[in-house]
């Protein structure tokens, strides 16, 4: 009994994997985040707008009321600015005028899409993110979201890997990969970002249906 | 104290109390899976990906019906509304001129997320004026 009692208590300690170990005592974190559009750094087009498909739900999910990422397009366009870098521009007080977010994400997309390398295809994601509190402007957290998969993994031989590469590199002009790819690095990244003011309240709810 | 004495009825017990501790320590730690997550999203971001990379691929009915199934869905699961569906759901409905079905949807999203007020109030108010100024020019 008393090893069963101890090793109970490890497992308390161990905690959950995804949550913050520190919360921050100096701030209070914000309800609700703007994602902007991403800015591109990439040669994938579509990179902005698959990181926006993707980032709601795991935003949301640790705690935080996420803005209608299309809504938020459009607002933008009805004011004229058409590139990312220009709504990037935008001062803080003008955006939670607006939209009355207490944060804004900033993100820029650094590496998307499908990469042929002979032996191996590779499709690969990477965008670094900044939180900012829109009251004070001070960037509360940054993260980097990161994923990539190869198609060599699976292969023992060079035959197998060279085949298996212009496989991948073909279905990959298909099918896009860096739609998953985006969801695992984005929910990975949050894992520093502390939980959201709403968590609490929606577990709450939940709990006493 | 070697694991001899770990047999059937012991074994059972150990089992038993790690499912258990399993479960509160997920409770009490705030573990959120994914099949128990805060909210319903249903097929809102394959929507909002095919919006923003193909928008010619779906067409606002296409979305209404969608987007009007999963909150269906998420009523009957009793489970919330995810953050950002209504709104979706307004945008579509604007496009397709169902002015009073649009503000509705807008409202709810206020409703169950009152962060968005602002934001939605905004573009409510935006849509009347446009509505004038056509009207003025008919």
């Amino acid at each position: 009994m008393k090893f069963f009692l101890s090793l109970f208590g490890c497992l308390l300690l161990a905690g959950c994997a995804s949550a913050p170990h520190t919360p921050r005592a100096d701030i209070v974190m914000p309800r609700s985040i703007l994602v902007l559009p991403p800015v591109n750094d990439s040669v994938e087009v579509d990179a902005p707008s698959i990181f926006l498909s993707t980032v709601s739900k795991p935003l949301a999910e640790r705690g935080y009321y996420v803005f209608p990422v299309d809504v938020v397009a459009r607002l933008m366009r009805d004011n004229g600015m058409h590139t990312a870098v220009q709504m990037h521009q935008v001062p803080l007080d003008l955006l939670k005028q607006h939209t009355g977010a207490e944060a804004v994400l900033y993100v820029n997309i650094r590496q998307w899409g499908q990469k042929y390398q002979v032996v191996s295809s590779q499709a690969v994601v990477k965008a670094d993110m900044k939180l900012v509190l829109s009251s004070t402007g001070a960037t509360i957290w940054r993260g980097t979201a990161r994923a990539s998969h190869d198609s060599a993994s699976n292969h023992n031989n060079l035959a197998e890997a060279l085949i298996g590469a212009v496989v991948t590199q073909i279905s990959g002009t298909l099918y896009d990969q860096t739609y998953e790819l985006s969801r695992e690095a984005i929910e990975r990244s949050l894992g520093t970002l502390q939980e959201g003011p709403l968590l609490q309240e929606a577990q709450y709810l939940k709990g006493n249906r | 104290m070697g694991f001899q004495w770990l047999k059937g009825q012991q074994w059972a017990t150990m089992v038993i109390s790690f499912a258990i501790g399993g479960v509160l320590l997920g409770a009490m730690t705030g573990c959120v899976t994914t099949t128990s997550g805060l909210y319903y999203w249903g097929e809102y971001e394959n929507v909002l990906h095919t919006q923003l990379t193909k928008p010619d691929k779906m067409t606002a009915r296409r979305q209404v019906e969608i987007l009007e199934r999963d909150i269906t869905k998420a009523t009957q699961l009793g489970q919330k509304v995810a953050p950002g569906v209504y709104a979706q759901l307004g945008l579509a409905l604007a496009e397709l001129g169902q002015r009073d079905g649009a503000k509705a949807a807008f409202d709810r999203e206020i409703i169950l997320y009152p962060e968005s007020a602002i934001l939605l109030k905004g573009m409510m108010q935006r849509g009347d004026e446009a509505m004038k100024l056509q009207g003025v020019r008919q």
